[in-house]
């Protein structure tokens, strides 16, 4: 072999070293970047950057109270991460404007988790190590780095209100400090299944995740809520990579198979973009798609484009139809210009008012103040119409919202708790 | 499963391996050439799938728009050669390369993820909502496009080095540099011309591969290893051993996620590398001249 052939191999195992170490392994998020600057607020993980959350000066000029924030501002789920920055903001803009808490305003110490595990650590040890500690976090939007930080949580002693991670195992793990106010896919399964035998002919279900801990948490917890109907059968289990270039075989496998449906859960990323693209381009886009199938734009963007149908079960849906519900809508319309992103921006503006009611019925502005003040929480209404109350295992009552969709169309078919 | 589900199957395959052969085409021309190992060759096929979304919403049309794309992208390829690559080939180890082209990789992913967001961006194309009956297999009208695209322009390209001054220029300076220089082929043209159609070769296969999988920054990842996996086993520079493993790479991963399940499916690619590697360690296609 000459010198040259040989260096260029060496260079070749040296980089794909460096690359595969870099990319992700079976059990995470990664979408493979290790450096965040996505937008002007976001900061590599381990830098902190302070956002003032409203800049208008009747905001309290007292002490800042500061909200820490780990969400993906970064990566495959940056549009998720920005657009529930945009809601925390939106909130918290006019609880400032109002004269804060107290005549304290509230300023965010936001970092970004990319989505990642071990960025989700490197963000919630950036939080609750900084020299100015947060009273309390919000975050970290995605199951795998929520569940990656909770044990930094419980280092750090600071409430860590949890909203879109629905992985069961975040409040199952009992760790004291944290309090999901957002839905449980143990609970949306179980409304999922409910429905699907009650309310149509589905019987024979394909079931694919992507293999994170979110995907891989909802594809056990729709084993469970299935188990506990013998009506419903499951005929595949699939756990897909997400950084895969190429789903078709699996999805003419699925199809070779004939379900009456794909119950899908896979985070909202550009690869579960690429994985129902591809489900439409083989010609399966007659057999429903239930379970989690995400409603954002992009999504909705293909369910149009190859006129697929089915049902998702969600923590919040824009068309709920309620009076609250409909004040945010305007409010977000009136701030940024179009209703786009309200349905995440739901997860940062229901945080944020999450936070700032404990703040205000806390006996003390201080973590442990604000875990009791949580504890003992009855916040009513919320923008779905229902109440936050949290139980032994610090999770919220849970509404869930079951839309069904048909192209871009969505219908609400059911507001309400699972019980 | 029955015959139908088999040759679907392996149509799939065939369609999606040539695209990924012309994709590590560009990236074994450049070895073969210029000795540059392209760490960032991923990251150029997401640019060149960015350029072929603008191109095509500016103009209107999706052939128009890819074909722009391919042609911006040969000028920033050769543009590239005078700016960075020619410094690279001087030197002293292969880690500079790496490292070089790692960070080229690194500025474009995050670039790409400042300007233009982290959501996946995608042409629709009529082709791509179509299905094919063929004898029964389903074929997707985009993935059908897709392979045409590529045979005809490895079939431009194999005319292009074989019956042109500038093509068998190319295949000389990969065989022997200094032997070339000796024969007054020009070096910097040609090694130049080599890197932007390179560049051209991956803008075609991003171009036909944007309307089935989308764009987005860290697109470039997902295809990287498995070009640099082809092009090891196909033998750097070798036309048509990068082409052939290319089809064997898609191939074996339509077959695993057909009959075995989609965890397997990226895995049986990199086994059947290692394998033909265990048995072939110089590659499919042994480079005689280089080993005398």
């Amino acid at each position: 072999m000459t010198t040259g052939i040989r260096r260029g191999r060496w260079a070749i195992a040296i980089a794909l070293a460096l690359t595969l170490a870099a990319c992700s392994n079976g059990a995470t998020e990664d979408t493979g970047s290790t450096t965040t600057t996505a937008a002007a607020e976001t900061t590599a993980a381990g830098e902190t950057t302070t956002t003032t959350a409203s800049t208008d000066t009747t905001a309290g000029s007292g002490e800042p109270i500061i909200l820490g924030v780990s969400y993906p501002l970064s990566g495959g789920a940056a549009a998720l991460g920005e657009s529930a920055m945009r809601g925390a903001e939106l909130y918290l803009n006019a609880v400032n404007d109002a004269g804060g808490i107290d005549g304290r305003p509230i300023e965010l110490l936001v970092q970004d988790n990319a989505c990642t595990p071990a960025d989700g650590v490197t963000a919630m040890s950036a939080l609750v190590d900084a020299a100015t500690k947060p009273v309390a976090i919000l975050g970290a939007f995605c199951s795998s780095s929520t569940i990656a930080a909770l044990p930094v949580i419980e280092r750090g002693e600071i409430p860590l209100l949890v909203d879109a991670a629905a992985a069961p195992i975040i409040t199952e793990s009992g760790n004291p400090w944290v309090f999901r106010w957002g839905g449980s896919d143990a609970v949306f399964a179980r409304v999922m299944a409910s429905y699907l035998v009650n309310e149509t002919d589905i019987r024979r279900v394909a079931l694919v995740g992507d293999n994170t801990d979110y995907g891989s948490g909802g594809i056990e917890a729709a084993k469970a809520a299935i188990a506990n109907h013998p009506e419903l059968e499951i005929v595949s289990e699939d756990l897909v990579d997400l950084n895969s270039p190429d789903f078709t075989p699996m999805w003419r496998r699925i199809g070779a198979s004939e379900p009456d449906a794909v119950w899908l859960h896979s985070v909202a990323v550009a690869g579960t973009l690429t994985l129902l693209d591809q489900y439409g381009q083989t010609n399966l886009a007659n057999i429903p798609i239930v379970g989690r199938p995400n409603n954002d734009g992009a999504t909705l963007e293909i369910f149009e484009q190859y006129g697929l149908n089915g049902y998702s079960a969600f923590h919040y849906a824009a068309e709920v139809d309620s009076t609250r519900n409909a004040e945010f809508i305007a409010e977000w319309e009136a701030a940024y210009g179009s209703t786009d992103g309200a349905a995440i921006g739901y997860f940062g503006y229901q945080g944020a008012e999450v936070a700032v009611t404990a703040l205000r019925e806390a006996d003390s502005i201080d973590p442990e103040g604000i875990r009791a003040a949580l504890e003992n929480m009855s916040l009513s209404p919320t923008l779905l119409g229902g109440s936050i109350e949290f139980n032994e295992k610090n999770q919220a009552s849970n509404h869930v919202v079951l839309f069904q969709f048909n192209g871009s169309t969505l219908d609400v078919v059911f507001v309400g708790s699972a019980d | 499963m029955n015959l139908i589900y088999l040759a679907d199957s392996i149509a799939n395959g065939i369609l999606l391996g040539t695209v990924y052969g012309l994709f590590a085409l560009g990236l074994s021309l450049m070895f073969g050439v210029a000795g540059i190992i392209n760490f960032a060759h991923g990251d150029v096929f997401m640019v060149a799938g960015y350029l072929a979304v603008g191109a095509t919403a500016v103009l209107g049309s999706f052939a128009l728009g890819v074909a722009a794309s391919v042609i911006v992208m040969a000028v920033i390829g050769a543009a590239s050669y005078f700016l960075l690559f020619r410094r690279l080939q001087s030197a002293s180890t292969p880690a500079m390369t790496v490292v070089a082209t790692l960070g080229l990789g690194v500025v474009l992913q995050n670039g790409a993820l400042l300007v233009l967001g982290g959501e996946a961006q995608r042409i629709q194309t009529a082709a791509t909502r179509t299905t094919l009956d063929v004898g029964g297999m389903f074929l997707n009208g985009g993935r059908v496009v897709a392979f045409a695209v590529c045979v005809v322009s490895l079939l431009i390209l194999w005319l292009f080095l074989t019956r042109t001054r500038l093509g068998i220029g190319m295949r000389a300076i990969s065989q022997n540099r200094e032997a070339a220089a000796v024969y007054g082929i020009p070096q910097a043209r040609t090694t130049a011309t080599t890197i932007a159609i390179g560049f051209a070769l991956t803008a075609i296969a991003a171009g036909v591969l944007t309307p089935l999988f989308g764009v987005y920054p860290m697109i470039g990842l997902v295809f990287i290893i498995k070009a640099f996996a082809i092009v090891v086993v196909g033998g750097f520079g070798s036309l048509v051993g990068t082409v052939v493993v290319g089809i064997a790479v898609g191939l074996s991963e339509s077959l695993a996620g057909a009959y075995v399940s989609s965890a397997l499916q990226n895995t049986a690619a990199f086994i059947l590398l290692l394998l033909v590697l265990a048995l072939r360690p110089h590659g499919l296609v042994k480079l005689a001249v280089r080993e005398s």
